[in-house]
């Protein structure tokens, strides 16, 4: 166990969304558009730290029979404080993100990884759980809401939020809005995650071979 | 017995840091909150009216009206919240309407703006809770400029159910409420105007 390996599995070895798939909720609700992938992937990052770093620190406190509703309350109190945090001091960004706050709360990730990593591990490796979690689901996020934006409305990069209409690829009229409505997502992320199993797979042979 | 005892205390404790922090954060973020949601609505004001000066904050005198026209006590105006009169001059331009209909995911804050001559002039949404792609879009300006140019007298409704403002793909609930906040707020807007309000 290293500190780099700590930092890295999250991206693709043990990838939340397509290896681990945890947070189906919020990323169904949240990967329609790439501004809202990254948004959501960002908020969802900070929080995983803090309650990662925080849960590790207070492991040796928390008694195992009541684990749970100890790790619910500190994620939910970070959460909150959070969303103040940022509502007071940079109201532009809550403004764009606000709307995922509350969504971490109930994001399984973040509870997972305070059970099955940052309870048993130090404050150090947890920090790099946490960071590397966070990015690998910013990262899924991301790729995911990239294919659905395209094909569900047609632009890229849209943010409606500052006005801006994002890079029209094709007309409107010809994207399938079934992309960005819930069996849409599904599909793709379905067929993500078998794009990504045969890709490793491939590897894992030429490796042997 | 025991045991259990000393689990609680422990949650209890953990639970009590939780909110002596949260109480600690909320006391001294309230106050900058408050003035961002100020400033926010100045700014939403300035922009569904343009041309005032100066708002003044007529909600009671108008409201009162809603009295004088309701049927069996059921309020006409259920969403509208606040009625802010525009002024250039001294001269009544305009008034917009703070309105609260229920979207999707939660009450949505909209802005409705109308003229003296009883057109909507500006639609702004001040804070939502939508679905993050579909509902969201009620913040478009592509869908805001939809109600734009509306007059009072025809009822505001989404095509759905039989009007003419095209509701969002995939968002006819969230599309609903803004239209409900419109067609209430225009329809105050000719009552007020019939009753010598302004």
């Amino acid at each position: 166990m290293s500190f780099k390996s700590e930092l890295t599995k999250g991206l693709v070895r043990e990838n939340p969304t397509f290896r681990i798939l945890l947070g189906m909720c919020p990323t169904m609700a949240t990967s329609l558009a790439i501004s809202n992938g990254i948004g959501m992937g960002i908020a969802a990052t900070f929080v995983l730290i803090g309650s990662n770093v925080i849960i590790s620190m207070l492991r040796n406190v928390i008694p195992s029979r009541i684990r749970i509703p100890c790790f619910i309350v500190v994620i939910a109190s970070f959460v909150t404080m959070v969303d103040l945090i940022m509502a007071a001091y940079v109201p532009k960004l809550h403004e764009v993100l606000g709307i995922f706050i509350p969504l971490i709360v109930v994001n399984c990730i973040i509870l997972a990884r305070a059970e099955a990593f940052a309870s048993k591990n130090g404050v150090l490796y947890s920090l790099a759980d946490g960071i590397g979690m966070g990015l690998g689901f910013t990262l899924a996020l991301t790729g995911l809401s990239a294919i659905r934006e395209l094909l569900g409305t047609g632009t890229l990069l849209a943010v409606p939020d500052f006005g801006f209409p994002g890079f029209k690829v094709f007309d409107r009229s010809l994207a399938a809005v079934m992309v960005i409505l819930p069996p849409g997502g599904f599909i793709t992320l379905g067929l993500l995650i078998g794009l990504l199993n045969s890709l490793t797979r491939r590897n894992k042979k030429a490796a042997q071979a | 017995m025991r045991d259990v005892l000393r689990l609680g205390f422990i949650l209890f404790a953990i639970c009590a840091i939780a909110a002596g922090a949260l109480a600690f954060v909320n006391d001294i973020t309230e106050e900058r909150i408050a003035a961002q949601a100020a400033l926010k609505l100045e700014q939403a004001l300035e922009s569904v009216v343009p041309g005032a000066e100066e708002f003044r904050d007529e909600t009671d005198r108008v409201l009162a009206l809603e009295t004088a026209v309701s049927n069996g006590g059921r309020p006409e105006f259920p969403v509208v919240n606040k009625v802010y009169v525009g002024y250039d001059n001294g001269a009544m331009v305009g008034a917009a309407f703070a309105c609260t209909p229920s979207g999707y995911g939660g009450p949505i804050d909209a802005v409705v703006g109308v003229s003296r001559e009883g057109v909507v002039t500006g639609l702004t949404v001040v804070k939502h809770a939508e679905t993050p792609g579909l509902g969201a879009n009620v913040t478009s300006r592509d869908f805001q400029m939809r109600f734009v140019g509306l007059r009072a007298g025809t009822p505001v409704k989404v095509t759905k159910d039989g009007g003419h403002v095209e509701a969002i793909t995939g968002a006819t609930i969230s599309s609903r409420a803004i239209a409900g906040a419109v067609d209430q707020a225009l329809r105050l807007f000719e009552l007020a105007t019939r009753e010598g309000v302004w």
